[in-house]
This record gives structure tokens, sequence and C-alpha cells, in this order.
């Protein structure tokens, strides 16, 4: 894969349309400037990604084993170890890897008859099975870049989480349809309280928590004309009205985009599967889709390589030798709460800084293979951990951007840090891979 | 990979067509993954007395990757649990139904014969989607197709050419065009209901003639077909123009469809999925058959080639570029629904389906098919498909070959429709047509190759791929077809004694046709208002997703 120019490395250069994988944005229009070897300044990047591109690498070694250095090639050694001699082996994180580590990394699990679970799945479980459900309309970001007149932010701070998505893509910037910009889009903001995107809405709905489902389902109902609770708006905090207001809205907007992120699915795929059905009876009157805005550089990536390859978007066991999916049972939170894994890989992640307090500890407890490229609270309580190169800094590959749109990452410096891809390829080879079929 | 250095494949009946060889006993040489003249005396021999010797099979139209392919996986969980596919050392697991995973495709296609497939639609933008799952589907050729006809760029350009109607502008048309199949690598040119989707993003409308203005660019799909189709012959391209007319399914649209072919104005094209856009009756109400009127057009015209698109009864699902045609199929049916806009290009819209034989629309669609294979005279033009999974699972190909080569069954299975979209057709005049298996060569292997213009393939004489099928002879032309006793890809066998082996060397097919790079820079304007990527971006040059590839010769300048 063709890296960008790398020239000689100690001068100063500039590395133009880098992407980022700071959020699931993947804004491709990052200029880099390098100097010393590591990128100085990531200009046209919002603050998660500067923080992504202008981290300082402590110096690492190639690999610790149970916390003193180690060579790689022992560590490798070590891993397939630990990885092949598992009987109930978790694979878990890939939310920050490229494509074409996930895909190595199924194979892996494929072959240590493993579960895989991708880290993430706080949005993107919910979204998953609710899309299993009943489908939904969505777009991508160019699509509400270019169209979308109304803009529907469920529970969503686009200006906290994806700090360019309403500068980049959905608000501000003008489009085909339209000409100008912020001014020809209507900024709904549905939500508990004044986020900083809030304080961007021309019209704000303030709604207590937990009735999500209720105010999605009456909204649909309303669109079809069907009777809905009188009280409802009273029980939820809203004036009494606004509901039928919001849907006439959203009903007559040309082209309608909903924005929803995780505080929608942390109620559950109800709530979600409420919004997308919203959605779709949208599409009786008028163009509507729903974006999620998902977190992770690459979560969309890691989604879509597990549907490619096994049929199935998360939560996969091979112990049986063809992939079965069930949320309940190979979630990988639920199974380490339940202290099932007696070991785990985890890929471009650090679940020990987000996992629910059981699984942490169960985590811990097990032995597990660490590999990514920083130092992080999971590679210091790691058994093996095997650093390796920075994706769109020292390594090239594939992002899906969180709207599908496959991007192309490209290394920005020269390394000899090995690649996610070539880790676990590694790994893989010793283990007496199934190989690519 | 198991590497054959060379091979005799002995005393069986060949039908080569391309070749004038059909039912011969002949001895079929391959080394060094081609066919030979000869080998020497003490290469390896397979026996296959009383067997039927083909080339490798070529599907010219079907969904079996891309982020449309995946969305649909991920929508029917049910499907792959109830068909789960166990891996093994050399070959890995997966999940079947409708839309199988990736490895799932590339083994079953292998067991049914096949060894190149074309996927039939991409959206340009997601090139790299596509290619990544053609890279984990083993055992097949593979090419695919970018979907330019509701591309904003080209319509913008398109436009200026309808207005000065100078040379140059038309140039940019083609510039364009080849610029996007170099920066995809991509076969060939789709397009799928030109403007229309357009108009479904702009209030969810839709278009059913050609002569209907496109919103927003002042021209019609007559206008976008015709630049397009010249595009590709100026090109050279192998492939011509691939289209999915406007107006599919809907009641009287082979109006519809003839005026699509009357605007190519003698240009090559080739119409996808004919069978769908093959309908009589009025506007709104029930469709009725035009099949033979299309077939005898189909006949008249030698520049024109068409896949049938055959409906079959059971399980499908719909997945097409055609979002507002799945819009109103969602409307109908009340099933899940999946939309999915593509910036500046394309839509998508998926729908798990059934075809059910006691339903009038179903089994007219289903007879429709059937007239065309039947009444088609020259079966070099018309190549089989199911356009699956939409019209069907690719796997129900060895029943739709017992249906063209078993009167009887067919006529039971005539027996067993809707009754009164029987009587629409002309089957129940009881056509004896029964497929030859040189004709079957011919729709599956050696017609499908030359419409794409692979030279290399779809035959058996010096000098091609050493693809080949054999099939044990059996009266039932169902069993016969959906198990071949071996199949052999690039010279390895990847089925043996029908049992799937180490998978075979596969490649891209695409073409690189050259362009004036002052297109770039047009480009890259009309990119940095429509697209939300980076036209620097948006080329695919990653070697591990182009490779390896064969890249077929563009004919030049015509």
């Amino acid at each position: 894969m063709p890296a960008h120019d790398l020239g000689d490395p100690g001068a100063r250069r500039t590395v133009p349309h880098a992407t980022c994988m700071g959020c699931g944005c993947a804004c491709d229009d990052i200029e880099l400037i390098v100097a010393q070897g590591w990128i100085e300044e990531a200009r046209n990047a919002c603050h998660l990604g500067q923080a992504w591109f202008e981290r300082r690498r402590e110096d690492l070694p190639p690999a610790r084993l149970k916390g003193r250095e180690a060579g790689l090639e022992e560590a490798l050694d070590a891993a397939a170890g630990i990885l092949g001699g598992a009987r109930f082996p978790l694979v878990y994180g890939l939310g920050r890897a490229s494509t074409e580590a996930q895909r190595r990394a199924v194979a892996l699990t494929e072959t240590i008859s493993g579960t895989i679970d991708l880290a993430g799945t706080v949005l993107d479980g919910p979204v998953g099975v609710a899309i299993q459900e009943v489908g939904w309309s969505t777009a991508t970001l160019g699509e509400v870049r270019a169209r979308a007149d109304l803009l529907l932010c469920w529970r969503a701070d686009p200006l906290t989480t994806h700090p360019r998505h309403f500068s980049r893509y959905s608000l501000e910037p003008a489009g085909l349809l339209v000409p100008d910009g912020r001014r020809d889009r209507t900024l709904v903001v549905v939500d508990g309280g004044r986020t900083d995107s809030a304080r961007e809405a021309d019209i704000l709905l303030e709604i207590r928590p937990g009735w999500d489902f209720e105010l999605l389902w009456a909204l649909r109902a309303i669109l079809k004309d069907a009777p809905v609770d009188p009280g409802l708006e009273e029980l939820t905090g809203l004036r009494p009205g606004s509901l039928r207001e919001l849907a006439r809205r959203l009903r007559e907007c040309r082209y309608g985009a909903a924005l929803f992120g995780a505080a929608l699915a942390t109620g559950g795929d109800l709530q979600v599967l409420a919004l997308l059905s919203l959605v779709t009876e949208l599409n009786r009157f008028t163009h509507f889709v729903a974006l999620p805005l998902r977190e992770e550089g690459n979560a969309a990536g890691a989604e879509d390589v597990l549907a490619w390859q096994t049929g199935f978007a998360g939560a996969v066991n091979f112990s049986r030798g063809h992939p079965r999916s069930n949320p309940g049972e190979f979630s990988a939170v639920g199974m380490l709460e339940r202290g099932e894994p007696d070991a785990a890989l985890i890929v471009a992640g650090d679940p020990l800084a987000h996992l629910p307090p059981k699984a942490a500890d169960h985590l811990r407890r097990i032995p597990t293979v660490v590999v990514g490229s920083d130092a992080t609270a999971t590679t210091a309580a790691a058994t093996i951990a095997l650093f390796t190169a920075s994706y769109s800094i020292e390594c090239a590959g594939t992002v899906h951007r969180m709207d599908g749109v496959p991007i192309a990452l490209r290394a920005a410096l020269a390394t000899s840090w090995p690649s996610d891809e070539w880790v676990l390829a590694a790994i893989s080879s010793r283990l007496g891979t199934l190989g690519d079929g | 990979m198991a590497d054959v250095e060379s091979l005799r494949i002995t005393g069986g009946r060949v039908y080569d067509p391309a070749n004038g060889v059909s039912g011969d006993v002949r001895d079929v040489c391959l080394q060094g993954g081609k066919v030979v003249a000869e080998v020497a005396p003490g290469a390896r021999r397979l026996d296959v007395r009383g067997m039927v010797v083909m080339p490798g099979g070529v599907d010219i139209h079907a969904h079996i990757a891309g982020p449309k392919v995946n969305a649909a996986r991920k929508l029917l969980p049910e499907e792959h649990r109830a068909d789960p596919f166990g891996g093994g050392p050399g070959r890995r697991s997966g999940s079947g139904g409708t839309v199988p995973s990736t490895f799932v495709t590339g083994y079953r296609y292998a067991m049914l014969g096949y060894t190149t497939v074309i996927e039939a639609a991409t959206p340009p933008l997601q090139a790299r989607h596509t290619l990544a799952e053609l890279a984990d589907t083993p055992n097949l050729d593979r090419a695919f197709l970018i979907l330019l006809g509701n591309n904003i760029s080209l319509f913008r350009l398109i436009q200026a050419s309808v207005r000065d109607g100078g040379a140059g502008a038309r140039a940019h048309v083609r510039d364009a065009v080849a610029w996007w199949l170099q920066a995809t690598g991509a076969y060939g040119v789709k397009v799928v209901n030109p403007g229309g989707v357009e108009l479904w993003k702009r209030g969810n409308r839709n278009l059913t003639g050609v002569d209907e203005e496109v919103e927003g660019f002042g021209i019609t799909p007559r206008q976008v077909i015709q630049a397009l189709a010249a595009a590709a012959d100026e090109l050279g391209l192998p492939h011509p123009v691939h289209i999915h007319c406007n107006n599919l399914g809907a009641a009287g649209n082979s109006r519809t469809t003839l005026d699509t072919l009357a605007a190519l104005e003698g240009r090559r094209a080739h119409l996808a999925h004919l069978q769908f856009h093959s309908y009589g009756g009025r506007p709104g109400g029930r469709p009725t058959s035009r099949a033979p009127q299309i077939a005898e057009y189909l006949d008249a015209h030698r520049e024109l080639t068409a896949d049938v698109g055959q409906v079959m009864f059971g399980p499908a699902t719909t997945m097409t570029a055609d979002a507002p045609l799945s819009h109103m199929l969602q409307q109908l049916t009340r099933k899940k629904w999946v939309n999915a806009d593509v910036e500046a290009e394309s839509g998508c819209g998926i729908l798990p389906f059934r075809y059910s034989a006691r339903n009038y629309v179903h089994a007219l669609q289903w007879g429709v098919g059937l007239e065309l294979f039947l009444l088609a005279r020259d079966p070099w033009r018309l190549a089989l498909s199911t356009d699956h999974p939409n019209g069907g699972s690719f796997l129900s190909y060895p029943r739709l070959l017992r249906l063209l080569m078993d009167r009887q069954f067919r006529n039971d299975m005539i027996r067993r429709a809707h009754p009164s979209a029987m009587r629409r057709t002309v089957l129940l005049d009881d056509l004896e047509r029964e497929y030859t298996l040189d004709e079957v060569a011919i729709i599956t292997r050696a017609g499908p190759a030359r419409q794409l213009g692979l030279s290399e393939k779809g035959h058996l004489g010096v000098g091609a791929d050493a693809d080949v099928t054999i099939y044990e002879e059996r009266e039932n032309r169902e069993e016969m077809f959906s198990a071949p006793r071996h199949v052999i890809k690039d010279g390895c066998p990847v089925v043996a004694d029908w049992e799937l082996r180490e998978p075979g060397p596969v490649r891209l097919l695409r073409v690189v046709p050259d362009y004036d790079r002052e297109i770039e820079s047009t480009l890259g304007t009309l990119f940095a208002e429509q697209y939300s990527v980076r036209f620097e971006n948006y080329p695919v040059r990653e070697s591990h997703l182009l490779s390896p590839d064969r890249v077929v010769p563009v004919r030049g300048r015509r």
C-alpha cells in the first residue's frame, strides 16, 4: 500500500488528507505536520483527532510477558500457547483496529474455537438487534450534507461526541439542496438537558428520562392517525401539543436525518427499534434517514467484517465448528461477568477502562493477550502485551466510517513496529491456521 | 494451495459449444492453469468415462459481495441460524441461506460447478468494501460492475454534453467513466433505474419513462443511457453498458424497456434480469406477459444481450440499487426493509421475500422468465440468472435447468402455478422445447463469457483457463447439476468426488481504460461539492485489495 512520502525523518513535512480514527467520523481531510519522527500537529482535526494523532508514545518494548520486557518471538509463542490451550477463549475489542486486522482476528477466533465480540456494543449491539427486527432507513454522511433540511438529534450531542459532525457533515456546510447551509436547515434536539448541541438547536424539546420509547411510539402513532395518550406530554415534561407539532415538522421536511447515539441505546434495543420504526414510517410522507453516532473509529468495520465472514454482526461463537450468534449468551460483557472465558485476546482496545467491575475483575484473573499500539490499563494487567504500530500514523489499513463508507488509512511515518494484522497472522500461523479459506 | 502440474481428463463427453464440440468423447488436457493441446504420457489422469465435461460456470449477474449484500446479511440472522456451514482444515465456516457469508458463497458456487461470478452492482464510493469481501470469497474468479446511473458528477457532465453538443463535452463523460473504472478496480458500467434513484432521494418519488426529467439536472434517463452506452462503446470495454431499466416490476413496463432499447440507437448493451422488465397490462393494474414481444426484439437486435433474472418459488432476498422499487415493496408487504442512500452516486433497498406459486404476480413472473428462455432463438445472447438472490438463490439454478430441459417436469410445475397467471403466458400452449446440454453449456458458460468479453473463459479450447466442471449424467437434471463430481479451477481440483478440496487460485478481472488526465481537475471540483470524502482518497490503490488481478484489455477507441 503506497504510504505518504516518508522522506527524510528529520525534516519537517506536511502530510495531506490523512484519515483520523479519533471517532466514527473518520475525517479524511486532516493535514499532519510531521517533525522529529512524530506528529507535531494535526490541522483540521478536532480535539479527539488531535488526541489521536499527537499522542506521544512512551518508550515501549516490543512486548511484555507478565510485566517484564520480552522479545517479539517469545511473546508470540507464549500468546499462541495461551490461546491455543484455552477451552473457552474470548476475542474482544477490535473497534479501533483496521478491517485487515479484524479479518485476521475473526480467522484466529475460528482457529481457537473461541467467541468474538466487539467492544463498543453499547450502541452497536442494540442497533444490530433493532435492525434485525424492523430494518432501517439510513444514508451516508454526504447525503445529509447535500440534502438534509431537518436534523433530529435524539439524545445525541454530536458537538461533544463527534465534534466535526455539524461543521463538516450535517449542519453547517452548504449542499446541493441546501445552498445556504445552516440557514437552510432546522436543528431539532430532543434531550434531557442543555447539552452543547442543544444550545445550537432551533427547536429544543427537553424530556424526562425513561420515556423515550413511549414518545417515539407516540410520534409514530400520530403519523398513523392512531390515538395517543393525552397525558403523555405532561408525564414526559413536554408542553401540550409539542408532540403533534414535532410530528408535523418531521413529516413536512424535505429530507430528514435522525442522529442517535449510545444514550438512546443504553435503554435497550427497544428504544432504538422505536426510533428506527419512526424513521421508516416517516418515509410514507417524505425522505427520512437515521444515522448512528458510533464512537470508535472502526466499530462499523468490525461489524461489517464479522457479518461478511460469519453471517452475524456480533457475539459470535465458534465452539461447534460453525458460527453461532446469540447476544444474550456470547456478548463479551455478559460472558466476563459470568466468569466464563478462560483466556482472552484483546485487540486495539482498553476494556479495563470501561468494563463494569465484575467483568473487569474476571478479565484481570484470566490469562490475557493484549495487542495494540498504546500502553494502557489493559496492557499493564496483561499476561502478554504485544505493542504494535499506530493506525494512520505508522500503519496503513482500511477503516469503515460510521456510515459504512470505507476509507483508506495511510502511514505517515516509517516504523519498525509490526501491525496488529501482522501480529495476529503470526499468532495464527503458530496455531496451524485455517487460513483465508 | 494444491498445485496440479498437468492433468489429462479422459473419456468424458465434452460440451464446448464455443469450439463446436457437442458431446464428443475426447480428452481435455490441462497444464500450468491453462487448457493445452497435449500433456506428457505420464501426466496425471482423471478418468471421467460416462460423465459430462463442461467449462466452469460463469454467472454474469449476481449479488455476492459489498455493502448492500452485507446489509442483507445483517438483516437475516434467522436464515443463517437455520443453515450453518461447518469449517475444517483449509476451510472456513460460515452461514448459508439466500445471502451466504463470503466463504460459503465461494464454496457453494464451486460445488455447483461455477468458477467465475460477476458482482452486479457496487457503488464506486464503496468499492473497497466489495473488494475486501471478494478477497474473502474463495474459488471464484471475480469482477464487479460499478453503479454510474445516478451519479451526480456524471449527471453534470452529461448535462453539459447535451447542452453543448460538442465532442469535448462527450469526451469528458467518457474520460470520467474511464477514471471511475480505473479508480475502483471495476470491470464494467452498471446503470440502475437511471434518474429514478435521484428522484427517490428528492421526496420518495420515482420515474417510469425514459423521457421524464431528472429533477435538478435537466436531463432524462434516455440521455443518461445514451451517454453511458456511448462511453462504454468508445472506451472499447469488453462488456457493454449493463442496464437495469426504469420501471422494474411494474405492469406495462415492457413499453419502458422497448423505449430504453430504442434509446440505444443500435449501440451494444446488456439487459439485466430481463424478466422483470417484460410485463404488459395497464400501469397500476395486474401485470401480464409481453415476453414474446421482448424475446422477438432481442432476437432481432444482435447488439443486445440479456440475462433472464428467473424467479424461483421459495425464499429470496430482494436487494437492489433501485431504492424506490424497494420502498414500494415495503409498502406492499410491510416486511422489514433496509434503505441506504449512497451520497452522490446511488441508493440501496433490501427486503426479504418469498415467491409463491399460488400468487398471481409471482406465478406470472415465473412464467415470463420461462417464456424468455423457451422463446429465445439465440441462446448465445441470453444468460441464465435469477438475479441472485432477488429472484431466488443461485442454489436454485439446477432446478431451473431441469425446468428448461424436462418438459414433463415443467408442465407439472405449470399446472401447480396460479392458473390465471399461466393463461397470460404461452406456457399453456405446451411449448415443446427442451434445452439440450449444448444449450445449457451456452447459457451457463459460453454465452456469458462471450457477453462479458472474457476470451479465456467459458470454453475449453487451447489457451482457455483451466476451469472445468464434470457432471455425472443423470436423468433428473436437477440432481445432475446440483452436484458436479469434479470441479477444477486453474487446473487445481476444488471439488473432487463431490467433496470440497483446497481452494484454487483466483483473480480479480478488471479493466484499465485510458483517460485524459485533465478530467481529474474537473472531477476534483465536482467531488468537493458532492462528496464527504476527499477526491485524493477516493481511488483504490491498495495492492492487497486489487491483486491478484488480470487486466482484460479494452479494444481502444471506436
